[in-house]
């Protein structure tokens, strides 16, 4: 069936004012939250930067459907004449739309911070131009910040799309809770879906022990560490950067069929 | 009367008094003088007197702020006959406390090879040997099985290791003494391909350097094993040598062998690998050799010595310091009959070492006579390896060479890859992803100081080197090859400007993430199936059979990758995974086939046609990479 995008349109509407709807929304914390990012990463480190997709990406879930949740306008939906698969595509562009601008914003941010060079500097070298000499042969320390950046974005897009399917799988229990602290013993269904998130934060936090040293590797993780780290170095980090991204957006494709077939059974 | 003669009497006796100890006191510091440390009087290359040197020595101790962690450093050095400085620093075993002493051995690594150089040039000198004649006429019939090039390899093509072979990515090392065959037989199965025309690029070769030790063999009649005891190692009295890969031929250094462990240090925290398996290699000539430490000095003092003892007329040892290879059109040698030159304070000759056991490096100056030589079991630098040589040589100052620059240049911006890689097989892709990569723009100051060399100069960055000057210079020769390909020349390697660096890189990249992206959609389709929303469509099971030839190809690769770079991959190993990315390239064309023929059904939508056509795209992707990066070539 062809979605009709413009009823697409309005259902994004129609969250966005439900979002801004009610009192004690997250939208003040999560800005409140961007706002110190920011800051850190102007006046502590570029690094800083990277827990915004870390950090903040997993609240666009609970920031946009908490109103929805608390006043069970979800059911709404059971007779509106909306395609559940619409809904389902929407609130996907919906919640990526507000993810890439906060990453184009968060990636402005680190760029302006490299450029106005005002953060604090850790016993003469500031900490991203010794990673950067740790790490990557020829990548100076922007480049390093960059692909470390695009790499957090890669893992939000891991767990949003997790999030926003636990959401459309039962919103009450996920209510304004991030996916990790949800209330109640999880099912095999919820350790399911948490896998590929708890996989790839693994993979991340072994490839930085192993930058750091404090993993020896075989040669088996040395081939992989060579790869990435050529990879990384060519075309100054963008190729890494392609590949990070290129695997959160099929990830994210990945969820959007899942949970489209999930919702699809569902009774409401 | 009486009182004067007791006053004279006593200013006598007074004055006696005052002159003996005047006397004692003049001929004390006149022996003194004569005691003074004759190490001030010695000043080194670098410009440091011996006795500072000395003293750096005694207070320094690096020994727990190394670069990157310490195991132990034998170093020394020493001026003609005399040893200026021995020291023994660590430990040989650092979990059982073995100290590092006189009789621990050590592997030299490629330093090895400059007993082959050493043997070729006493063959020459006897007239046995041409330099510049055929090796094949003192091989065997049909020696060489993977030549490209009909042009004939000489002597001095493999000691300027530019006889034009790529490296071998067969299993050089040896973990167990019985799989440690004849010279022949090891050197016939490591052949690797020759992808240059002899004499053009110089690509640092193991195998080239192994051969000439087989040549050796050859043209004497013996062991090459044995040419060298007789010839070298006997005649200087180096008692505790051995160069047999298993150190059978010398008992000492078989035992003591073994009560060396070998360290691999992580760079940022102080984590230590240690491994007591020996690996032996298996063309030994190439980087077997393994003793102690005064018997590498007797080896560089021979070396140093105007009556040249390894050889029958000293002037043979002069020639052999000569230059065979050099920067650009200059005269100023890149290697001189096998040895690697350093410019520094004065030009040095020697060679670095390392295997898999730790790294060595020896280096002489003929001309002053001073020579250095530093052995460890530890496989990354360490402070005596890396600063020693510069505190006894110093560094090449910009001016000695920079007053003859005729202007400034612009080196050729790109990527350069270095030469000494795989060019051809499965491998071929590792050239690209080679630590050797070097990017044009890095070059700042670059002065010509001679037809097609350049200096570069750059500002000293390492403290204690900015005692003997704020900024040091290296050169680097400028090539162009026959094939109008250009690339920068340096000691033991040539870097060559990849034009088309780039647009290689992306297609190994899209290869990659074709078979990442298939994951995904593999995922996808079995998600569909699974909830029962999978339509079949016209081209679905070539697009399906695509995605997991993908996976399959790029899956062979990270094994041929693995293996490679762990121990080797050997023929049959080859064979096999050579044939299954036949078996994928031949899938991928049938798929594509058969996804065009879908676009071209009735029974098709447009949506259908676009993913069609995106898989032949892909598929086309690749092939295109398995064909050009060789990933199917088994065969060389």
């Amino acid at each position: 069936m062809k979605p009709n995008w413009k009823r697409i349109g309005h259902i994004i509407r129609t969250d966005i004012i439900t979002m801004n709807g009610g009192k004690n929304n997250l939208l003040f914390t999560v800005i409140i939250m961007a706002l110190l990012i920011f800051a850190g990463t102007f006046f502590l480190s570029p690094l800083v930067v990277i827990y915004a997709p870390l950090g903040i990406s997993g609240y666009f879930v609970p920031m946009i459907f908490q109103n929805e949740a608390k006043y069970h306008s979800e059911k709404m939906y059971n007779v509106l004449p909306v395609p559940r698969h619409e809904l389902v595509t929407a609130r996907f562009i919906l919640v990526f739309g507000v993810n890439l601008v906060f990453a184009v914003l968060s990636f402005l941010v680190m760029c302006l911070s490299f450029k106005l060079h005002i953060y604090i500097v850790f016993d003469g070298n500031d900490i991203t131009s010794m990673i950067a000499e740790k790490a990557a042969g020829s990548l100076n320390a922007f480049e390093w910040t960059r692909m470390m950046f695009l790499a957090g974005e890669t893992l939000a897009m891991f767990m949003v799309p997790q999030q926003l399917k636990n959401y459309f799988k039962d919103n009450q229990k996920f209510s304004n809770k991030v996916i990790f602290s949800k209330k109640g013993k999880p099912t095999k269904q919820d350790i399911q879906d948490a896998m590929p998130v708890v996989f790839w934060l693994c993979v991340a936090a072994f490839f930085m022990l192993v930058i750091t040293g404090m993993i020896p590797v075989g040669p088996a993780g040395m081939l992989v560490m060579t790869i990435l780290g050529k990879l990384g170095e060519a075309m100054h980090g963008w190729l890494l950067s392609a590949v990070f991204i290129i695997i959160g957006v099929m990830n994210v494709v990945l969820f959007y069929v899942k949970t489209q077939l999930m919702y699809e059974k569902k009774e409401l | 009367m009486k009182n004067t003669v007791s006053k004279m009497t006593a200013g006598l006796l007074a004055a006696v008094m005052c002159l003996s100890v005047g006397v004692s006191g003049i001929c004390a510091s006149a022996a003194e003088e004569k005691e003074e440390d004759p190490s001030k009087s010695i000043i080194l290359p670098s410009g440091y007197s011996l006795a500072h040197f000395l003293k750096v020595m005694e207070l320094t101790g690096k020994t727990d702020d190394s670069l990157s962690g310490f195991a132990s450093a034998a170093a020394a050095v020493f001026h003609g006959d005399e040893t200026l400085y021995e020291g023994y620093h660590g430990y040989a075993d650092i979990e059982n406390e073995i100290p590092a002493d006189e009789n621990t051995v050590y592997e030299w690594g490629s330093i090895s090879k400059t007993m082959v150089w050493v043997s070729a040039m006493q063959l020459w000198e006897q007239g046995r040997l041409d330099l510049d004649r055929d090796v094949r006429e003192y091989l065997p019939d049909g020696f060489f099985r993977h030549l490209a090039y009909d042009e004939p390899i000489t002597m001095l093509n493999l000691m300027n290791h530019n006889a034009g072979w790529q490296e071998t990515t067969r299993p050089i090392w040896k973990t167990e003494e019985s799989e440690i065959c004849t010279l022949k037989d090891e050197l016939q199965a490591i052949e690797p391909v020759q992808v240059s025309r002899p004499g053009e690029i110089c690509a640092y070769s193991n195998y080239g350097a192994a051969v000439a030790g087989y040549v050796v063999e050859c043209i004497s009649g013996m062991d090459y094993c044995e040419y060298v005891h007789e010839n070298i190692l006997e005649p200087l009295g180096m008692e505790h040598t051995a160069i047999n890969p298993a150190h059978s031929d010398n008992a000492f250094v078989y035992d003591q062998r073994k009560k060396v462990k070998s360290y691999t240090f992580k760079e940022m925290l102080d984590v230590t690998l240690a491994d007591d398996v020996q690996h032996f290699v298996g063309a030994y000539p190439a980087g077997a050799v393994t003793g102690t430490l005064r018997d590498m000095v007797i080896y560089g003092q021979a070396l140093v010595n105007d009556d040249a003892p390894l050889f029958r007329n000293p002037e043979t040892q002069k020639i052999m310091f000569t230059g065979t290879d050099f920067y650009g059109d200059s005269d100023i040698p890149t290697c001189a009959h096998g040895f690697w030159t350093q410019q520094t304070a004065v030009q040095l000759y020697g060679h670095s070492g390392a295997t898999l056991f730790g790294i060595a490096n020896l280096l002489i100056d003929p001309a002053g006579k001073y020579g250095f030589a530093v052995m460890c079991n530890q496989t990354s630098a360490n402070w005596y390896y890396e600063y020693l040589p510069t505190m006894l040589f110093g560094i090449l100052k910009p001016d000695v060479y920079g007053s003859k620059s005729t202007g400034t240049a612009n080196l050729n911006s790109g990527e350069y890859v270095a030469a000494r890689g795989i060019f051809s097989g499965m491998l071929r892709y590792a050239s690209l992803l080679a630590s050797g990569s070097v990017s044009g723009e890095q070059f700042e100051n670059v002065q010509v100081i001679d037809k097609n060399v350049v200096q570069i100069v750059y500002p000293t960055d390492i403290e204690y080197r900015q005692e003997l000057g704020m900024e040091e210079a290296e050169f680097l020769g400028l090539k162009e090859y026959a094939d109008g390909r250009t690339g920068l020349q340096a000691p033991s390697c040539d870097y060559l400007l990849d034009r088309w660096h780039t647009a290689k890189l992306v297609l190994f990249a899209a290869y990659f993430l074709l078979a990442v992206i298939s994951v995904y959609m593999v995922l996808i389709r079995r998600t569909l199936k699974k909830g029962g929303k999978w339509v079949k469509r016209s081209g679905g099971l070539a697009v399906g059979v695509s995605d997991w030839l993908r996976i399959v190809s790029v899956a062979g690769v990270l094994v041929v990758f693995t293996m490679a770079y762990k121990q080797g991959i050997t023929q049959a190993q080859e064979t096999f995974w050579g044939i299954v990315q036949i078996i994928c390239a031949t899938g991928f064309c049938a798929a594509g086939i058969g996804s065009l023929a879908a676009v071209f059904s009735k029974n098709t939508t447009k949506w259908n046609n676009i993913c069609n056509i995106l898989s032949t795209v892909c598929n086309a992707v690749m092939v295109g990479a398995i064909v050009y990066f060789e990933l199917y070539k088994f065969w060389i």
